[in-house]
């Protein structure tokens, strides 16, 4: 049963990837098209405003790379059970099938992304090193914490399609919420409490760091990163469980 | 002999919203009352067994919980009292083309069918040349995008999908009605293949002459429950009285 399972999601999981710039003339240099311009918009804005930073190009890029990978993510995962419903009413498949082999895929375009984006980079100041072996485990860690929400989300959004709507007007708010583009320290000393209640936060700047400082993310924190993802998964996954005997239903 | 399905007092209600809801002070208001679900019956005390070589219609009436009964024989939902027992392979054909992807080539798609309807990786790999005989799709057609394809050449590939696992129960639902006559009459040639072999079927069908000609027993849903089960003859009587008498 488990092994059937694990071949339905790397199926979907490689269909998901597969059809992503399918019928696309640029394929995936669109995903290069998003991070840059952003740091285009970004780099005219905001250049001067943060002289703390001393690379302020490679400093926003590589956090608009990891924090690309959220909403990309989150969007898909909200998406996938309405988007599936055919398959949920006509074949013996167990839903949650579904959001993980959204997750994998997602992951997956992520690293092969990354790998693109490590030629790019050192035009921007770049220097690689070991740390940046940080990421896969890093990375793999916020894709279990935004898992656990896409499935609090996506199960949700099932009963009310609201849901869908409301993320996506909440997200650029989410975004400037954390620090992806300017420095955390630039934070007032009496708001620091609810920038370190973000969780977000917890995942962009030590995986920054570790990608552009060459600094190896701290023991507490990989431990806030593991228990983060591990607490919101286990939520999910609890929510997902009680509710799924309703989805047919409503879909 | 061991019976293929066993239903024991199985019985499953959906949660629907409350009503109809238009206007935003109304779901606010249901929002605040607690009001916002429903419970809706669909099927009660269904108690049944199905053995091998049986071939069973189901008919009812439009909303009698027929396409509810397969799904629960598919294990596609779980019932929520009582219990059910499957035995052997299973082949749902709920709806034709469901779950193709259209950006996928028809080779792609039987792939991740297969791990869909839940086909051991070795029957996996005999799929294609399975497909390819029985859908009378060329290669050359296999290898396009799905998206391409008409209604019936979708319908041809889903049906050569759930026909290649040799099963033993078919569980279709009202599916065949799409595809040309020539496809059509493949699929009872089939089925009555599928039968011959020993093969169970479960249909839903209004047909009365496609259900005689393939099946030799016979349920007759009404609201929610079993009014009948025996011999097609007799149930399709007990069916024509049921549409006669009350109103829908």
């Amino acid at each position: 049963m488990i092994r059937l399972q694990a071949r339905q999601v790397w199926r979907l999981a490689r269909k998901y990837l597969f059809i992503r710039y399918k019928n696309t003339a640029f394929g995936i240099l669109w995903s290069f098209v998003n991070p840059l311009l952003l740091l285009l918009v970004f780099s005219i804005i905001f250049s001067q405003a943060f002289p703390s930073v001393e690379n302020y190009k490679l400093f926003a890029l590589s956090g608009i790379v990891i924090w690309n990978f959220f909403p990309g993510a989150m969007g898909t995962l909200i998406q996938i059970l309405p988007d599936n419903a055919p398959v949920l009413r006509s074949y013996p498949v167990a839903p949650l099938v579904l959001p993980l082999a959204a997750i994998l895929s997602s992951l997956l375009h992520f690293f092969i992304l990354f790998l693109a984006f490590a030629f790019l980079l050192p035009a921007f100041g770049w220097k690689p090193s070991w740390t940046l072996l940080g990421i896969v485990p890093g990375m793999t860690l916020f894709a279990l914490f935004t898992l656990g929400w896409g499935l609090v989300l996506g199960t949700l959004n099932v009963f009310f399609r609201d849901v869908a709507l409301l993320w996506n007007t909440l997200l650029p708010a989410i975004f400037y919420f954390t620090p992806v583009v300017f420095p955390a320290d630039l934070v007032p000393q009496g708001l620091q409490p609810f920038l370190w209640a973000n969780p977000l936060a917890w995942y962009v700047l030590p995986l920054r760091r570790c990608l552009v400082e060459n600094e190896w993310p701290t023991f507490a924190e990989w431990g806030v990163m593991a228990i983060l993802a591990m607490t919101f998964l286990f939520a999910g996954l609890l929510f997902f469980r009680k509710l799924k005997k309703y989805f047919i239903a409503f879909l | 002999m061991e019976p293929l399905i066993a239903f024991d007092e199985v019985g499953f209600s959906y949660l629907v919203p409350y009503g109809q809801v238009t206007s935003f002070k109304e779901a606010v208001h249901q929002l605040f009352s607690g009001r916002v679900f429903q419970r809706k019956e669909v099927l009660r005390n269904i108690h049944f067994t199905l053995y091998p070589g049986e071939c069973l219609a189901v008919v009812g009436r439009n909303g009698s919980g027929k396409t509810t009964l397969l799904r629960l024989v598919c294990g596609i939902t779980e019932p929520e009292t009582g219990r059910i027992v499957r035995r052997g392979t299973l082949a749902p054909v709920l709806s034709l083309g469901a779950g193709l992807e259209p950006e996928l080539t028809g080779l792609e798609n039987i792939h991740l069918l297969s791990a869909l309807a839940g086909f051991s990786q070795e029957e996996e790999k005999q799929l294609p040349a399975r497909v390819m005989a029985f859908s009378e799709l060329s290669p050359e057609v296999l290898r396009m995008q799905v998206k391409r394809y008409s209604t019936g050449m979708m319908a041809r590939l889903s049906f050569a999908l759930a026909m290649a696992r040799k099963p033993d129960l078919l569980v279709v639902d009202e599916a065949l009605a799409v595809g040309d006559a020539a496809f059509q009459d493949k699929c009872y040639q089939a089925i009555e293949e599928h039968i011959r072999r020993g093969g169970s079927l479960m249909l839903v069908s209004h047909a009365a002459a496609e259900v005689k000609r393939l099946c030799n027993r016979m349920l007759v849903l009404e609201k929610g429950q079993i009014q009948f089960d025996g011999s097609p003859d007799e149930g399709l009587r007990c069916y024509q009285n049921i549409l006669s008498e009350a109103p829908f």
